[in-house]
């Protein structure tokens, strides 16, 4: 048997190889929103000139192609000699953000995802390692609830993780689980950057009162009491339920909302927090990334909508 | 022992690329590689399974099958028709066993193939009743 490689020398890490920073977004609980903080971020931080992908290794339930309006499927990218590889360029949503996810491949919406434990593992690292990814400020990676197989393969297989990012919502049961997902992110030893409170007040639209649907925020005493950085506060938007929708991320319809303001604090406090200094420069972003055996250079993702 | 002694023949080599021309014949020569690759695939995890071959072995031959290029050369075809999900499961299957199999059994160990043996036997079975019906 061939011998475990080093994490810098292996296939994933050839095809990472053009990407800056690797960032995990996970919970502990599904349902906090974390696809929408995913998208969001990735948005804002495009929006300031970076440039962004986002890896949807939400296999049973993938919604990232979705909340961006990707309709299209990935398409095998051709080897300049003729031989056939599972090679793909990533989609590139209208708003610029590349997209890969489970639900660009599938046959048919209503074919149920039936993988289990190592054929999602391995699935997520042929993703991982088959994505022409080009040259990136930030891989943003929407993993499943929880801490099963997805989230433990992405943080096991992405050389130099940046760190990940925990969503929360003032739920009691979302808090409590979220403590046991920053530990297993301890386990791993993959950095926690940041906690965020989602959905933590619905500013009533008559009167601009705070309501808190979901109790009172609980976030900053979850993150000072797990020894986190709190990053803070995104509002309940009713705005939110249209844009996942449509498939535009609320900071490009509502760029004013609050709930995007929220949105772009955390993508500055990304910025800090991993000491980015800027966008790559326009010329770089081209330039070839990675070592392909087929000569297949650089990448030039195609626009589905 | 030679990968091609393991693998067991068959009338075509699966992934040969020779498709037919009409969607119908397109369609049941597809199924009929994967299946042809599935079966041989859920001997080699069984022979596997019972110490007939060594991990090595077991890495070459299902190199051997060739379940990665067929995907990629009929992936349009594949991916476009709910109606040929069955193989593309298998198939699927098969090419990240190709890829990440040296990943998994030192990460996880033989064992963890069990799983994938009765994943891809389901498959197989799907498969078959399919071509059954064609």
């Amino acid at each position: 048997m061939e011998a475990a490689r080093p994490r810098s020398q292996g296939p994933i890490a050839r095809a990472l190889k053009g990407v800056k920073h690797r960032v995990a977004i996970f919970s502990g609980k599904g349902g906090v929103g974390k696809t929408s903080a995913t998208i969001n971020l990735g948005a804002a931080l495009h929006e300031m000139g970076y440039q962004v992908a986002i890896f949807d290794a939400d296999v049973h339930g993938p919604a990232v192609p979705k909340s961006l309006g990707v309709l299209g499927r990935l398409d095998v990218v051709p080897g300049h000699t003729g031989h056939h590889d599972l090679r793909f360029d990533p989609i590139l949503s209208e708003h610029g953000l590349k997209v890969v996810s489970v639900a660009s491949i599938w046959p048919g919406e209503e074919v149920p995802i039936l993988w289990k434990g190592a054929h999602k593992m391995r699935s997520i690292r042929q993703f991982l390692s088959g994505i022409n990814w080009g040259r990136l400020d930030f891989l943003l990676v929407d993993l499943p609830p929880g801490t099963g197989d997805e989230v433990q393969t992405v943080m096991n297989s992405i050389p130099d993780l940046s760190g990940m990012l925990v969503i929360t919502t003032p739920q009691g049961i979302s808090t409590m689980v979220c403590s046991k997902a920053i530990n297993a992110a301890r386990e791993l030893n993959a950095p926690v950057l940041g906690l965020i409170e989602n959905m933590s007040v619905l500013n009533c639209p008559c009167c601009g009162a705070e309501i808190h649907l979901f109790g009172r925020p609980k976030g900053e005493r979850l993150a000072r009491m797990m020894d986190v950085p709190f990053w803070g506060h995104i509002p309940l938007a009713p705005e939110m339920g249209e844009c996942v929708d449509e498939g535009i991320p609320v900071v490009k319809k509502y760029p004013d909302a609050p709930v995007s303001q929220a949105f772009r604090e955390m993508a500055n406090k990304l910025l800090v927090s991993l000491r980015v200094e800027g966008p790559m420069a326009k010329d770089e972003v081209g330039m070839p990334s990675h070592d392909d055996h087929d000569g297949h250079h650089g990448h030039h993702p195609h626009h589905h909508h | 022992m030679d990968t091609m002694d393991i693998i067991l023949t068959t009338t075509t080599r699966p992934g040969d690329g020779t498709m037919s021309q009409t969607p119908q014949a397109n369609h049941e020569e597809l199924t009929r590689q994967a299946l042809a690759m599935g079966t041989q695939a859920l001997d080699l995890l069984r022979r596997f399974g019972r110490e007939q071959i060594s991990a090595d072995e077991l890495v070459a031959c299902l190199l051997e099958l060739g379940a990665r290029s067929t995907l990629a050369e009929y992936w349009d075809l594949l991916i476009g028709e709910p109606a040929l999900a069955a193989c593309f499961e298998v198939l699927q299957l098969l090419s990240t066993l190709e890829s990440e199999i040296d990943y998994q059994l030192l990460r996880y160990g033989p064992t963890s193939l069990y799983e994938d043996y009765k994943e891809l036997e389901l498959a197989v079975r799907r498969l078959k009743t399919m071509t059954k019906s064609q």
